[in-house]
C-alpha cells in the first residue's frame, strides 16, 4: 500500500508531496505572453507569493511548450497559451507540513492567489479572467502514485476533502483523466455551479483559520 | 522493482554517492571534496547557488532553508542545481527517452536541454532528489558518472556514423568501447582538468568536431601486406574554452587495436605531468603545448609500452562489423500519405539520405536544444512506430532518427507536427546553438540563450533556412568566453561581456568573424569588437545582407569576410557599437528575456568618479584598437611577430588605463606599467574574476616575459585571444570598482579597494 496521504501533522509529512494544481483562464486574446516575464520578475522583488521565489524562466520558444516560470524553492510556476485560453500550473517540489487534503488545499490557494495577482495586473490590461469552476490535480511522482484507476480511488478521498475546503461546499465532481498511462495521473475537480477566484481565497482562509 | 533492474555496480555507485551526500549533510566531508564527489556524478551547481540574486533594484538574500550547510564552496546546499546525463555518442532508446521525460517532469521543470556534446541536462534539480533520479537512469542503463568534474566526459560521436554517405567506417563501436573503457579507469582518475574525447567518421565534415577535442580521432584505412586495415588519424591538445586550441596530430595513423592502450597511456602522462594546482592552465592542450608534440608523442609511446596487457584492449574489435543497428523491416505506412502543410521545406533542410537506398535520416528540431517532457515521451512513440532504437543527439543540439524508410517521411512529418516537432531549418542558420548563459549557468555575462531565440525569431521569419547560399553558414553564442557555445567555430560567432557606460552596465556580445564549422573545427573566429546585446540581430543582417548582396559566384560567408577584411566588417558594425545615453534608449541597458536592468547598484557617479572613469574608459579603448589592428597583422600581413607585439601593447595600454584610476601620472615604461600593475592590482586581487581567479592577471605577465620568443603564427593568434580576455577583464575590474565607488563612502583608499573586490 502506498503512503499517499499520512494523516498527521508532522513538519515534513511523508507521502505525495510532488504534485500540481493547474488553472485556466477564460478565453483569452492580447496578451502578450513576454510580460509574464516582466511581471514575475516584479513578484520576485516584492516576494508577492508564499515561497522562496528565486528566478525567471523564459520557455516561450519551445513549442507546446510551458511558457514562462516563476522558480522557487518550493514550487515552479508557470503560464502558457491553452490552445485560445492560458493555464496556470503550480508545481510543488518540496515538503509541506500537513495532511495531504491539507497541502493540496495550500497549494491551491497560492495558485489562485497568483490567478488574482495576475487578473489585477496592470500590465495585462484585465486580459485574464481565470476560471476555477474547475481544476486539475496532477500527481507528479511516478513511483508513489502511478496513473491508474487504483490510484485513483486511494486518492480520491483526500482530493474531496481538499476540494470541499476549496468550494466551500460538497457541491463538486472528481473526475479521473483517462489518458496515455505514461503521463502523469491527473484528476479533474469541477464545481457545480460557476465561482470566482476571490470566493475561492476566502474559503480556503476560513477552512484554515477555523 | 527498481532495484531490479540496476546492474550490482551501478547500485552500489549510486548507494555509495548517497552515502556520501548524508556524510556531507552531518558535516563528516569536507564540502570542497564532496563538491569533486557530486561533480564526477554530474550534479552541477547553478546561477544563484551562492544564496543571492540582483532582483534589478537590489541583492536580495536567498533564504535558502537549509541555510549555511554548503554543497561545495560557496554553494547552498537546497539551492537548485543542474544535472548533467552522459549520453555515449549520443545514442538514445525509447525507453531511455522515456525516463528521461519522467525525471525531468518529476525532479525537474520538465524541460530538457541537448547539450552541444550530446549530453543531456536538467536544470531546477533539487541535490537530495539526485540518488533517486540517478537510480532510475541506472535502470535503463544510464550512468551519469563522470557526466563533470575532472574526468573523462562523455565519448562524442558523429551521429551519423554508420549511415553517412562520406564516412571511412562506422566510428559508432570505437566511441563506444573507449567511453566503457575509460569511464572509471584507475588511470583516468586523477587529472587536474577534464578530459575530452570525439569521434569522426572523416575530415571533410563537423559532425564530430575533432580538433577542438582534448584527444580526437578521424576514422582512416591503410592497406597493409594486401589487406585493408582500419585505425584513426590521431589528434590531441585541442580545445575551445577562453583561447582556443587546434589540436596536434599524434599519428597519421593509428591501427584500431592500439587506440585503447593509446588512450590509456595519454590519460597516464596527462595524470603524472599535467598542471594540477593552476586550474587555468590544467587542460592537457596546455601539457602538449608546454613538452611540445614530438617530447608528448615519445612519453606516451614509452608509457605504452609499459602498461600491462589489457584483454578489454581488443576483446570488441572482432565484433565492430556486427551491424549495431538496422531498421524496422517494412515502412510503417502501407498507403503513402500527401505531405502536410511545409512538407517540402522540412524535407530539404532535415531530411538526409543514408547511404543505404531507401533510408533517410531525419532531424527533429529542438529550439535552443531545448524539449519539453511530454514531447520526449511522445517522439519516443513515433520513434517506436518508424524506426527501432536509433536515435542520436546531435552536437547541434536535435535529434537524430536513423533508419527512417523513404516512403515514410510524409507521414513521420505529419505526426511530428502534430506534437510541435515538424519545424524545419535543422543545421541551417536558424538552428542558432546557446550555451546556458545567464539563465542558469553561474558564470554566464549575457543571455546566449535569450539572443539566440530572438535570432532564431527573426531569421527564421526572412526564411534564411532554405537560402541555400547560406547553407553551411552556422551562428553560435556562448554568454561568457568560456565557449560552451562553441562560438569560436560558427561562421558568425559571439560570446557575452559586460560595459559599465556613464555608471550603467550594459550587455554586450563580441561579434566573431572567421571561424569554419565544416572540417570538424578546423579554423577558428576572432573578435571584430562588441556590440550591444539588443543590437546583434541587426548585425546579423547587415553582415549576412552584404554578403548575399556581395559575394562571389560560390564565395563562402567566411571566404568573403576574409576578401573585405576585419577593418571593413568592423566599420560596417561600428555605428551599432555607440552606446546611447540610457535616457535615450533603456532597451539597450537590459538583457533579452530579462525585465531587470543589467545595472547593479545605485547610480550616482560623482564629479571626480567621472574624471576617472574617462581616464580608465580612454586607456581600455585605446586597448581595443590596439588588439584590433593585432588581427589585422594576422590577417593581412600574416606577420606574427608584429601581431604578438601588438597584442602585448594593448595589454599594457588597458593595465596603464586602470592604473591611471590610482595614479594619473603612471609611466609609458612597460616595466613600470608592470610593476605598478602588480603592486595595485595584482597583490590586492583587484583584477582578479570572481570565478577564474588571477587567470586574466598572469596573461600580461606571461606575455611580456615571452617577449623576445619567436612567434610562429599559432603563438600569434594565442596572444591576440589573450590580449582580448585581458581587456575584457579589465572591463570587468573597472566595473567593480565603479560599484565600488557607488557605495556609501568608504574611510579610506584601502577599504575602498576592499569592498571593490569583495
Ligand atoms: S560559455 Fe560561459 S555562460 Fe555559457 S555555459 Fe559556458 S561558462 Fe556558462
Amino acid at each position: 500500500m502506498i503512503a499517499l496521504a499520512q494523516q498527521t501533522e508532522d513538519y515534513v509529512s511523508p507521502g505525495l508531496q510532488r504534485f500540481c494544481i493547474r488553472f485556466t483562464t477564460l478565453a483569452s486574446t492580447n496578451v502578450d505572453d513576454a510580460k509574464f516575464i516582466d511581471i514575475f520578475h516584479a513578484w520576485i522583488q516584492r516576494q508577492a507569493l508564499p515561497g522562496i521565489l528565486i528566478d525567471v524562466a523564459d520557455y516561450r520558444h519551445v513549442p507546446d511548450g510551458l511558457g514562462v516560470m516563476l522558480v522557487s524553492h518550493d514550487a515552479n510556476l508557470y503560464v502558457a497559451p491553452d490552445g485560445n485560453r492560458y493555464s496556470l500550473t503550480y508545481q510543488r517540489k518540496t515538503a509541506q507540513p500537513g495532511t495531504l487534503p491539507q497541502r493540496i488545499s495550500a497549494a491551491a490557494a497560492v495558485a489562485l492567489t497568483a490567478c488574482q495577482l495576475l487578473e489585477r495586473e496592470q500590465l495585462l490590461h484585465g486580459a485574464l479572467k481565470f476560471d476555477p469552476q474547475q481544476w486539475a490535480f496532477v500527481a507528479n511522482d511516478r513511483l508513489l502514485a502511478p496513473n491508474d484507476e487504483a490510484t485513483f480511488h486511494e486518492l480520491r478521498d483526500d482530493l474531496a476533502l481538499a476540494a470541499a475546503g476549496v468550494y466551500g461546499s460538497d457541491n463538486f465532481h472528481t473526475e479521473y483523466v483517462h489518458q496515455d498511462p505514461r503521463e502523469r495521473l491527473t484528476v479533474n475537480v469541477r464545481a457545480a455551479k460557476p465561482v470566482d477566484v476571490r470566493m475561492l481565497l476566502e474559503n480556503i482562509r476560513k477552512q484554515q483559520h477555523g | 522493482m527498481l532495484a531490479d533492474r540496476i546492474s550490482p555496480a551501478l547500485s552500489e555507485e549510486i548507494d555509495h554517492y548517497e552515502r556520501q551526500l548524508r556524510l556531507r549533510r552531518q558535516g563528516k566531508i569536507d564540502e570542497k571534496i564532496f563538491a569533486e564527489i557530486r561533480l564526477r556524478r554530474g550534479v552541477y551547481g547553478q546561477r544563484y547557488d551562492n544564496g543571492q540574486r540582483h532582483d534589478g533594484e537590489k541583492t536580495q538574500d536567498i533564504p535558502y532553508p537549509s541555510g549555511d550547510l554548503l554543497k561545495g564552496p560557496n554553494t547552498r546546499w537546497d539551492a537548485p542545481g543542474m544535472q548533467r546525463i552522459k549520453i555515449p555518442f549520443g545514442a538514445l532508446t525509447t525507453a531511455q527517452m522515456e525516463v528521461l521525460a519522467d525525471i525531468a517532469e518529476e525532479y525537474s521543470d520538465a524541460i530538457l536541454h541537448l547539450t552541444t556534446r550530446q549530453d543531456i541536462q536538467l536544470h531546477f534539480v533539487s541535490i537530495d532528489d539526485t540518488p533517486d533520479m540517478h537510480r532510475r537512469l541506472a535502470a535503463v542503463g544510464i550512468t551519469t558518472r563522470e557526466a563533470c568534474g575532472n574526468a573523462v566526459r562523455n565519448v562524442t560521436g558523429c551521429p551519423l556514423a554508420g549511415v553517412c554517405r562520406d564516412e571511412v567506417f562506422d566510428v559508432t563501436p570505437y566511441s563506444k568501447a573507449t567511453a566503457e573503457f575509460l569511464l572509471g579507469h584507475r588511470d583516468a582518475q586523477d587529472f587536474g582538468r577534464k578530459f575530452k574525447i570525439a569521434f569522426s567518421g572523416c575530415s571533410a565534415s563537423a559532425c564530430g568536431l575533432v580538433f577542438m577535442h582534448d584527444m580526437g580521432g578521424i576514422a582512416r584505412t591503410r592497406v597493409v601486406d594486401g589487406v585493408e586495415k582500419r585505425g584513426f588519424e590521431l589528434y590531441v591538445g585541442g580545445g575551445l574554452g577562453a583561447i582556443p586550441h587546434q589540436a596536434k596530430l599524434f599519428d597519421e595513423f593509428l591501427p584500431e587495436e592500439h587506440l585503447l592502450p593509446t588512450a590509456q597511456a595519454i590519460a597516464r602522462v596527462f595524470a603524472r605531468l599535467g598542471e594540477k594546482r593552476n586550474r587555468a592552465r590544467a587542460r592537457i592542450k596546455f601539457l602538449v603545448a608546454k613538452l611540445g608534440i614530438d617530447e608528448f608523442r615519445r612519453l606516451v609511446l614509452k608509457e605504452r609500452e609499459t602498461l600491462q596487457e589489457d584483454p578489454k584492449w581488443t576483446s570488441w574489435i572482432s565484433s565492430v562489423n556486427d551491424a549495431s543497428e538496422s531498421p524496422r523491416s517494412y515502412p510503417a505506412t502501407s498507403d503513402p500519405v500527401g505531405p502536410a502543410a511545409g512538407f517540402t521545406g522540412w524535407e530539404k533542410t532535415n531530411v538526409y539520405g543514408q547511404r543505404q537506398a531507401g533510408f533517410a535520416t531525419v532531424s527533429v528540431t529542438l529550439p535552443l536544444g531545448d524539449i519539453t517532457s511530454r514531447q520526449l515521451r511522445q517522439l519516443a512513440t513515433i520513434c517506436r512506430r518508424y524506426v527501432k532504437d536509433t536515435i542520436r543527439i546531435t552536437v547541434e543540439q536535435n535529434f537524430l532518427l536513423r533508419w527512417v524508410h523513404q516512403p515514410d517521411l510524409a507521414v513521420l512529418h505529419r505526426d511530428l507536427s502534430e506534437i510541435g516537432l515538424g519545424e524545419p531549418g535543422a543545421h541551417s542558420i536558424v538552428d542558432v546553438t546557446a550555451c546556458p548563459g545567464t539563465d542558469t549557468c553561474k558564470l554566464g555575462i549575457a543571455s546566449s540563450r535569450g539572443l539566440a531565440a530572438a535570432l532564431r525569431q527573426r531569421l527564421a521569419a526572412k526564411q534564411l533556412q532554405y537560402d541555400e547560399t547560406l547553407k553551411d553558414l552556422r551562428i553560435k553564442v556562448s554568454g561568457c568566453f568560456n565557449s560552451c557555445g562553441q562560438h569560436h567555430l560558427a561562421e558568425i560567432g559571439f560570446y557575452g561581456v559586460g560595459r559599465t557606460i556613464n555608471g550603467y552596465k550594459v550587455p554586450h556580445f563580441r561579434v566573431l568573424l572567421g571561424g569554419r564549422w565544416n572540417a570538424n573545427a578546423k579554423a577558428f573566429g576572432l573578435s571584430i569588437g562588441a556590440v550591444p546585446s539588443k543590437r546583434i540581430p541587426e548585425t546579423v543582417e547587415r553582415l549576412i545582407d552584404r554578403y548575399l548582396r556581395e559575394r562571389q559566384a560560390h564565395e563562402h560567408f567566411s571566404e568573403f569576410m576574409a576578401r573585405i577584411g576585419k577593418k571593413e566588417a568592423k566599420a560596417m558594425l561600428q555605428d551599432l557599437m555607440i552606446v546611447p545615453a540610457h535616457d535615450v534608449d533603456p532597451s539597450l541597458y537590459s538583457d533579452w528575456g530579462d525585465a531587470r536592468q543589467f545595472t547593479i547598484g545605485d547610480i550616482g557617479v560623482g564629479e571626480c568618479a567621472g574624471q576617472v572613469v574617462s581616464l580608465a574608459d580612454f586607456g581600455i579603448a585605446a586597448a581595443e584598437d590596439e588588439v584590433f589592428e593585432a588581427q589585422l597583422f594576422l590577417d593581412e600581413d600574416a606577420s606574427a611577430r608584429r601581431a604578438t607585439g601588438k597584442a602585448l601593447n594593448a595589454m599594457l595600454t588597458a593595465a596603464q588605463g586602470l592604473i591611471k584610476l590610482q595614479n594619473p601620472d603612471i609611466a609609458d615604461d612597460p616595466e613600470v606599467i608592470l610593476r605598478e600593475f602588480r603592486t595595485r592590482f595584482y597583490d590586492t586581487e583587484l583584477f582578479f574574476d570572481p570565478f577564474a581567479g588571477s587567470k586574466f592577471a598572469r596573461l600580461i605577465f606571461q606575455a611580456y616575459d615571452s617577449r623576445s620568443k619567436e612567434p610562429t603564427s599559432e603563438l600569434a593568434r594565442q596572444r591576440v585571444e589573450e590580449a582580448q580576455l585581458f581587456i575584457e577583464a579589465a572591463h570587468a575590474c573597472h566595473g567593480r570598482m565603479l560599484e565600488a565607488q557607488r557605495k556609501p563612502r568608504p574611510a579610506s583608499p584601502d577599504a575602498i579597494l576592499k569592498s571593490a573586490v569583495s
